[in-house]
């Protein structure tokens, strides 16, 4: 069930096939938003490549709370996150409404990642053009804000927009950081 | 030895029937020709040790002396007469040299077949050469033929190679040798034209050896010619054999071929400044660049143009615009790579373009010649280009030599086959007739029948269609998805539940497509093992070479299909293995004498299935292992309790220490017991790719290696065992046993960590849903069962629920870029659920350290203790 069809990007240079850039134009202000608890949040829709049910999920061993596991997404094995978890709310029982959204990002080295991110429930595709979207807030230095792309502002609503490479790159970066100090204190005893 | 073994082994090895297979009898009663045939056959196939075989020779040869009298041709009789004395000499070992007899005879044998007169109706003439072959087994043929796929290139390198006489070396004997060989199996093969173009050749390399020089074009043509033969035989095994008037026009342009008539050929332009001794060139490439994977993708587009307007040309030479094709080709390419700095392949693309730009500009005539050093250039460069994505770089030597062939046909003074056309002015792209003098009907025979060969070649290369591995995989991958959904689909309750037969039927029919879908995806992938065992018969020869010994190699199953993956990764073991059994399994001629054994030392290299996997076997009938001394030095490494009565250790136990790294160094210096010499790679190798190795040794008799090797790598045997929900798949071949353990065999070490015994061994007991931290499965371990596992040097028993079966799965990675220790990947199993797949290493490593942890834990809660009381 693939929410969007994937416009093929278009060579910058050809100005004959302007249709499928519109198009990609078009999406990069649209918006998939979610619940997580009371909050709502959104991810580009580009970066979605589809919403399914909740399977049955592997956990994984050595991996942070927030790794629920791995799933098999059509013979596909792909890992997936609790994005309950990895925002520190508190775990809820599955409903009906729960469902992962299965997310693409590249890294820095252009590498693809295909990752499925456990949500309470999907709400609906907004268009969020930037002049509604405000830069994140400012809490202090405490709370890691990398993976707050911005505010989004739907009807008098504010909708935290996911940067969701930082999600799962700070994840990343958090693991390194814990597995080095995990060999340190052995070393160190 | 060599030359002997080696001709009975390639032609073992396209399973040429034994001599025991010719009936001599039946013989006598058929034609002389056929009998000579026969002969020939026998020559080749009989070994000198093979007595029966050599008298039912030389009495056949008696009877083609008798009746070449009566028919009164006394040259045949003469010779045949000689060939027979031959024989008997060999049988009655009265020649110093079996080998230089042998060559003789052969010769003899051969000039009895040039003088014999063709004799009646139903003999073969050369108007209908291809009749003799009727009696040929096709089968014969066709293993010839695609054995020559690969030997014909070889013969192409080594004579380039021999260009430079004076730094040739064995590939002159090399080369001589393989012309022999193939002039034997055409003989064989009742392929009478390429018998007598072989023969020819090889006299014309004597000729030009004694005057100082090395016919590499003869050589080159003579390749191209039974490259020709080779398409026509592949598609028809009784296929005439082709015209061979281009190949024979440029025996006779470079030499004369008849010599009482011909002027004394000018000696051909010596290669000038003898080629650098280096046999690899220098490439210096930037990795990193980017434009330069655009630059290899585009070049080999370029040389694919290229070679496709030559072949155009050979059909058709009258349309410049392909000349021009290949021009821009080589000409675009060289100027790519000068920007990229890639030195040879600026020179070589220069050259060929240099020679091209005379062509166009009508100072050199486009003829076969050119034709074939553009192809020459195409393929050097599309090696140079390919070594860019880490293929082997071409010989220096090959490059080198390229680029003065170049150049020397550029100026118009080519090849000796070549004189420059008396008539420079012809016009570029007309038929060439350069050799025309010399040979008018070559032109016409090259014409009609090269490209003509060269499409076909191509029409069967089509068969064939180069895919990336990647697509393979992923089409693998998904046929393994569709054999899960079918399982799913008909393990599912509703479906079961169903009591129709149409639906059951039908259900039936979809699982047996699907099985065989699954079969054949998983064909793609494989590979035969031929191209690795032939590599080891050279490596045999060469070992037993240097060595000094007399070694048969014996091999067997080369047909015998494994997983593209799997083939690359055994050359090594395979090669540790022989080179060990050459050099220390094989005792010297005077040992084995002495021991009442043949001189020569068989080795036996077979592969074969074995309950689904492949068993490789090296197997040598040397002196054995010798236990005394492993076990002496297995005392002196503590390795081993010297208390223990060496009596009570089983072989298997004492073999197995040869594989312990380091193990070969300390015996390097004794002669007899090595044997290790890399040993620990063999093990290390073959386990990476989850195989096995046993060892078994009589002494005195010999020793069998034994690889175990899965069928592929995508796929493993695995026990699936549960711990509370979770399924995990453990490899099968990394579990030694499985048991419910005793209370009594239990141990409590500091109340933490825990200890079985299995047999005599204590045994370390990691849970393993302590080590992936699994908060179901049961505690007890009377009421679970425990799987003693092993990796390498570490054996521990891993504690598990129970194990609910065995299955082969697809490996799958997990998506996740960290890697975890303990999971080699997932599985998916017939449910759509994942399970991990244990990395027993991994996993036994992680428990330790983690029992380590405890145990340091513990410890330092003791110290603190202490320290505070």
């Amino acid at each position: 069930m693939s929410i969007v069809e994937r416009p093929t990007p278009s060579s910058p240079a050809s100005t004959t096939n302007q249709a499928p850039r519109k198009q990609r134009d078009a999406n990069e202000h649209k918006f998939l938003s979610f619940c997580l608890g009371a909050e709502t949040y959104g991810v580009e829709i580009l970066k979605v490549r589809e919403i399914i049910g909740l399977l049955a999920i592997t956990p994984l061993p050595q991996t942070p709370p927030y790794v629920r596991g791995v799933m098999n997404l059509r013979g596909r094995i792909i890992p997936v996150i609790d994005l309950r978890l990895r925002f520190a709310l508190p775990a809820v029982e599955a409903t009906k409404e729960t469902c992962v959204i299965v997310l693409e990002s590249s890294d820095s080295e252009g590498e693809q990642t295909v990752m499925g991110a456990v949500v309470d429930s999907v709400r609906e595709v907004q268009d969020i053009p930037p002049s509604a979207i405000e830069p994140p807030p400012e809490f202090g230095c405490e709370i890691p804000l990398g993976y707050i792309q911005g505010m989004g502002k739907v009807k008098e609503k504010v909708i935290l927009l996911l940067e969701i490479a930082e999600v799962v790159g700070s994840r990343e970066r958090q693991q390194i950081a814990q597995a080095a100090a995990a060999a340190s204190t052995r070393e160190a005893a | 030895m060599p030359l002997r073994g080696a001709f009975a082994f390639t032609l073992r090895w396209f399973n040429a029937s034994t001599p025991a297979d010719i009936d001599f009898d039946k013989v006598r009663t058929m034609s002389l020709r056929h009998s000579i045939n026969q002969a020939a056959k026998a020559v080749v196939l009989t070994d000198a040790r093979d007595l029966p075989g050599l008298v039912a020779l030389q009495d056949l040869l008696q009877s083609i002396t008798r009746e070449a009298q009566t028919r009164q041709a006394s040259e045949a009789a003469a010779s045949s007469a000689e060939a027979a004395e031959l024989v008997e000499q060999i049988v009655l070992r009265q020649v110093a040299d079996v080998e230089q007899a042998f060559l003789r005879l052969t010769e003899a044998i051969s000039r009895l077949d040039e003088t014999t007169p063709e004799d009646g109706a139903n003999a073969p003439s050369l108007s209908n050469p291809n009749s003799g072959r009727t009696s040929v087994d096709r089968d014969l043929i066709a293993a010839w033929v695609s054995g020559c796929e690969a030997t014909i290139p070889e013969l192409e390198h080594l004579a380039v190679a021999c260009e430079d006489i004076a730094h040739a070396g064995n590939a002159l004997a090399d080369v001589k040798r393989r012309i022999h060989t193939f002039k034997g199996e055409c003989g064989v093969l009742s392929l009478d034209c390429a018998q007598r173009l072989c023969h020819d050749t090889e006299t014309h390399i004597e000729d030009a050896l004694a005057q100082g020089h090395f016919p590499v074009d003869a050589v080159l043509a003579l390749a191209d010619w039974l490259r020709t033969l080779m398409a026509e035989l592949a598609n028809d095994p009784v296929a005439a054999e082709p015209d061979d008037a281009h190949a024979r026009a440029a025996l006779r342009a470079g030499f004369g071929c008849d010599r009482a008539t011909a002027p004394t050929p000018t000696p051909p332009p010596a290669i000038p400044a003898p080629i650098d001794d280096g046999c690899a060139i220098e490439l210096n490439f930037d990795a990193a660049d980017d434009n330069l994977a655009d630059f290899v993708t585009e070049a080999r587009e370029h040389l694919a143009n290229a070679e496709n307007s030559v072949l155009q040309l050979e059909k058709n030479s009258n349309d410049p615009e392909h000349v021009n094709v290949i021009f821009r080709a080589f000409h675009t390419i060289k100027g790519v790579a000068g920007f990229m700095n890639l030195v040879p392949v600026v020179r070589c693309a220069h050259a060929a373009e240099c020679l091209l730009d005379r062509v166009r500009s009508g100072t050199r005539n486009l003829d076969n010649t050119v034709l074939d050093l553009v192809l020459v250039a195409s393929d050097i460069l599309g090696q140079l280009i390919a070594s860019i994505n880490g293929a082997p770089l071409p010989s220096k030597r090959s490059v080198e030599s390229l680029i003065v062939r170049l150049e020397l046909a550029s100026d118009g003074n080519d090849a000796p086959a070549q004189p420059p056309s008396p008539n420079p002015s012809t016009a570029t792209g007309t038929a060439a007739p350069a050799a025309a003098p010399l040979e008018p009907p070559a032109i016409s025979a090259m014409t009609a029948s090269d490209p003509n060969a060269r499409v076909a070649a191509m029409r069967k290369g089509d068969q064939t269609v180069k895919v990336s591995t990647l697509r393979l995989d992923s089409l693998v991958n998904e046929v393994g998805e569709l054999v899960i959904a079918q399982l799913m689909v008909m393990q599912d309750p509703t479906i079961t539940a169903v009591v129709d037969q149409r639906l059951q039927r039908n259900l039936a029919h979809l699982g047996k497509i699907v099985r065989d879908l699954q079969e054949t995806s998983m064909s793609l992938r494989m590979v035969t093992l031929r191209a690795t065992f032939q590599k080891m018969a050279r490596l045999v020869r060469d070992v037993a070479h240097k060595a000094g010994k007399r070694v048969q190699l014996v091999v067997e199953g080369e047909d015998v299909e494994l997983d593209r993956n799997v083939v690359e990764e055994i050359g090594d073991p395979l090669v540790h293995m022989i080179r060990n059994a050459c050099d220390h399994g094989i005792e010297s001629a005077a040992d084995r004498r002495a021991a009442g054994k043949d001189e020569t030392g068989t080795l036996k290299l077979r592969a074969f299935h074995s309950g689904g996997s492949i068993v490789i076997e090296v197997a040598d009938d040397g002196r054995g292992l010798n236990r005394g001394r492993i076990l002496k030095k297995c005392v002196e490494r503590g390795l081993l309790d010297p208390a223990r009565n060496p009596a009570d250790i089983p072989d298997s136990e004492v073999w197995n220490y040869v594989f312990l790294p380091g193990f070969s160094t300390a015996e390097k210096v004794t002669d007899i017991s090595g044997r290790g010499v890399g040993m620990d790679v063999v093990r290390r190798n073959i386990e990476a790719l989850r195989g096995s190795v046993e060892i078994y040794s009589t002494p005195g008799e010999g020793s069998v290696f034994s690889m175990r090797l899965p069928l592929t790598m995508a796929i493993i045997d695995g026990m699936i065992v549960r711990i509370g929900t979770q399924r995990y798949v453990v490899p099968t071949l990394s579990i030694e046993r499985s048991f419910r353990p005793l209370e009594s065999d239990l141990t409590m070490v500091f109340g933490k960590g825990e200890l079985v015994r299995v047999g005599e061994q204590h045994l370390a007991v990691h849970r393993l849903k302590h080590v992936f931290d699994i908060d179901e499965g049961v505690d007890a371990l009377s009421e679970g069962l425990l799987l003693v596992l092993e990796s390498g040097k570490r054996r521990a028993c891993v504690f598990v629920d129970e194990i609910l079966g065995q299955q082969q799965v697809v490996i799958k990675t997990l998506g996740a870029r960290e890697s975890l220790r303990g999971v080699s990947g997932g599985a998916i199993l017939g449910d759509g659920r994942v399970a991990l797949i244990v990395d027993v290493g991994g996993l036994l490593e992680e428990a330790a350290s983690r029992g380590h942890d405890r145990l340091q834990r513990t410890d330092s809660r003791h110290s603190l203790k202490e320290h505070m009381s």
